[in-house]
């Protein structure tokens, strides 16, 4: 028997310098023509998606640096900056320039970094408390959690949500656009759902550690379901970034509180040329802040994405694959 | 250090809403101070319930349950001192080993530097220093189940139970950690609690071995009196 063994050895050993460096996927070193033929229709599915996603970006990039008496004429996609024939550069940055000068726009971005800091905050910290309530096993997480679900369907609507936020005095303050909106049902069942996740083990044992609730919840159960939390933190970002809706409501009338959003909806949407548009004269520059205006208040959120990529993806799988 | 003793004590195990099931029956049992004492019994003994109620986690129990002249009921958990580890190992898995072996330390808001004297002495007796700054999903099993040993003893506590704590190692494994535990009962005098199923677990770490069946006690005494008792469960028992 050993002799076999030793024979098979001789035979089949390969010395480390014949070794191949390159990994070839396992066993498999060539790919059938119908592997190939799937990989290039996946690839082209792809492709296509990106393309869909990337165009109007560039499209919005390209037109918002090109001439805008020009662009208003241009039909179709801008692939690259138009400009005069006698222009000196090759991109326009007067639409840019114009839109910075307005305070408006300053002042939308500060206050909407206050209320997405603001509601985000606030949100996560009921997102995890409410999420961890529902998660362990007392009497009162069932009927919490069934009242949670029924939120999801059924609520007061507009007219009695806006009475209850006015006998709040909330009406016209930067709390309105803070507190109502920070967090919704679905959000902590979702965390509920992580946390179950967690071993009741593991929980067990910071219990006899000497761990209360609080400390459980922070230290023991939200790590180990981060990428869930960071998912709903980002929802919540840009939520309430791309948010203009209640501010039309609560705030109509205070400018200085407006959020970029209902900025842009302003420069985008009202027919009649509001006082900051007067200012952009000649006309065509109106058509060219648009795409400005898009471009910078889609650019926080677009930077963000990368930095939650792991995230997101470790998010989006969990719970369909149990470790 | 901790006397624990077991008055007609019954422990009912909550199968759903309003169902109890009795997993302890009547159980009268002394358990002397600074012992190692091995609670053996085949699956579904109530080996388990028993360092539950130890812990004070079992809900509806009947009988009396003594520790150090305490009835369990009036310990709050944060004064218990006691120590519990399972096979399923519980160790944090976002944390460092350090930090896992700091947490009840932390909890009980001892002193920064003492936390790191502690821990790092707990780990050097454990031989696991260099592993400090690994997380749990870089450690083997033994490994593992070392670091648990460590967060169960850095805060000395009075009692140490451990359920079936090393049924998922390999023999040699198993042998290294009995040792170390037989290590440190003879030299931090805790009064430790064994459960298992394993006889050569109760058989070589036991100073006292008590069996289960079903519920009730069927037999306790040392190794001797064990392998010569006449019961008729404890005899097909031994002879699996």
């Amino acid at each position: 028997m050993h002799e076999i063994l030793v024979k098979a050895r001789e035979e089949h050993y390969i010395p480390p310098e014949k070794r191949s460096n390159k990994y070839h996927g396992g066993m498999v070193e060539h790919k059938s023509w119908l592997g190939v033929l799937y990989t290039v229709i996946l690839y082209a599915f792809m492709a296509i998606i990106i393309l869909i996603c990337i165009v109007p970006m560039w499209h919005v990039l390209t037109s918002s640096l090109s001439d805008g008496s020009i662009l208003l004429f241009k039909k179709g996609i801008v692939w690259w900056p138009i400009q005069d024939s006698g222009a000196e550069s090759m991109f326009n940055w007067g639409g840019y320039k114009l839109l910075f000068r307005n305070r408006g726009i300053w002042s939308g971005f500060l206050n909407t970094f206050i209320y997405v800091a603001g509601s985000t905050t606030l949100g996560f910290v009921l997102n995890v408390i409410g999420g961890y309530t529902i998660s362990r096993k007392s009497m009162l997480s069932r009927p919490l959690a069934l009242m949670l679900v029924l939120t999801l369907m059924f609520h007061g609507g507009l007219i009695p949500t806006y009475m209850v936020i006015k006998a709040l005095g909330m009406v016209g303050t930067r709390w309105a656009l803070i507190i109502p909106g920070c967090t919704s049902g679905i959000f902590m069942v979702i965390m509920a759902n992580a946390f179950r996740n967690v071993p009741e083990s593991t929980i067990e044992a910071a219990e006899i550690d000497g761990a209360g609730h609080f400390t459980i919840m922070f230290q023991v159960v939200l790590p180990q379901s981060l990428s869930i939390a960071t998912v709903i933190i980002l929802n919540t970002v840009i939520l309430h970034w791309n948010s203009w809706y209640p501010a039309s409501i609560y705030v109509p009338t205070k400018r200085n509180l407006w959020p970029i959003q209902l900025w842009i909806k302003e420069i985008l949407a009202q027919n009649q040329p509001s006082s900051f548009l007067q200012a952009a004269n000649p006309d065509y520059n109106k058509y060219l802040l648009q795409y400005c205006v898009i471009l910078i208040a889609s650019l926080p959120v677009l930077l963000l994405f990368p930095l939650f990529l792991k995230y997101i993806e470790k998010g989006v799988i969990i719970g369909g694959v149990k470790e | 250090m901790a006397k624990i003793s077991f008055q007609d004590f019954s422990a009912y195990y909550k199968l759903k809403k309003k169902k109890y099931v009795l997993s302890l029956n009547k159980i009268t049992l002394e358990i002397p101070s600074e012992s190692f004492f091995v609670v053996v019994g085949p699956s579904g003994s109530g080996k388990t319930t028993l360092l539950k109620a130890i812990l004070g986690g079992v809900e509806l129990t009947d009988g009396l349950l003594i520790i150090n002249g305490t009835s369990v009921e009036n310990i709050k958990k944060k004064e218990a001192n006691i120590s519990y580890l399972s096979q399923e190992y519980s160790l944090y898995p976002h944390m460092t080993v350090y930090e896992n072996v700091a947490f009840p330390l932390r909890r009980m808001r001892t002193d920064f530097q003492e936390i790191d004297l502690r821990v790092k002495t707990v780990l050097d007796y454990l031989k696991i220093d260099f592993l400090a700054s690994r997380k749990p999903r870089q450690l083997s099993y033994g490994q593992m189940q070392r670091v648990a040993i460590a967060r169960a003893l850095v805060k000395n506590p009075r009692i140490m139970l451990f359920d079936e704590p090393f049924s998922n190692l390999e023999p040699t494994l198993k042998n290294e950690l009995r040792l170390t535990l037989k290590n440190i009962h003879q030299e931090f005098k805790p009064t430790i609690i064994y459960a298992t199923h394993d006889l050569t677990d109760a058989f070589i770490l036991g100073e006292k071995i008590a069996v289960l069946n079903g519920g009730e006690l069927e037999a306790i005494g040392t190794k001797e009196e064990i392998e010569n008792s006449d019961k008729a469960f404890v005899r097909s028992f031994l002879s699996r």
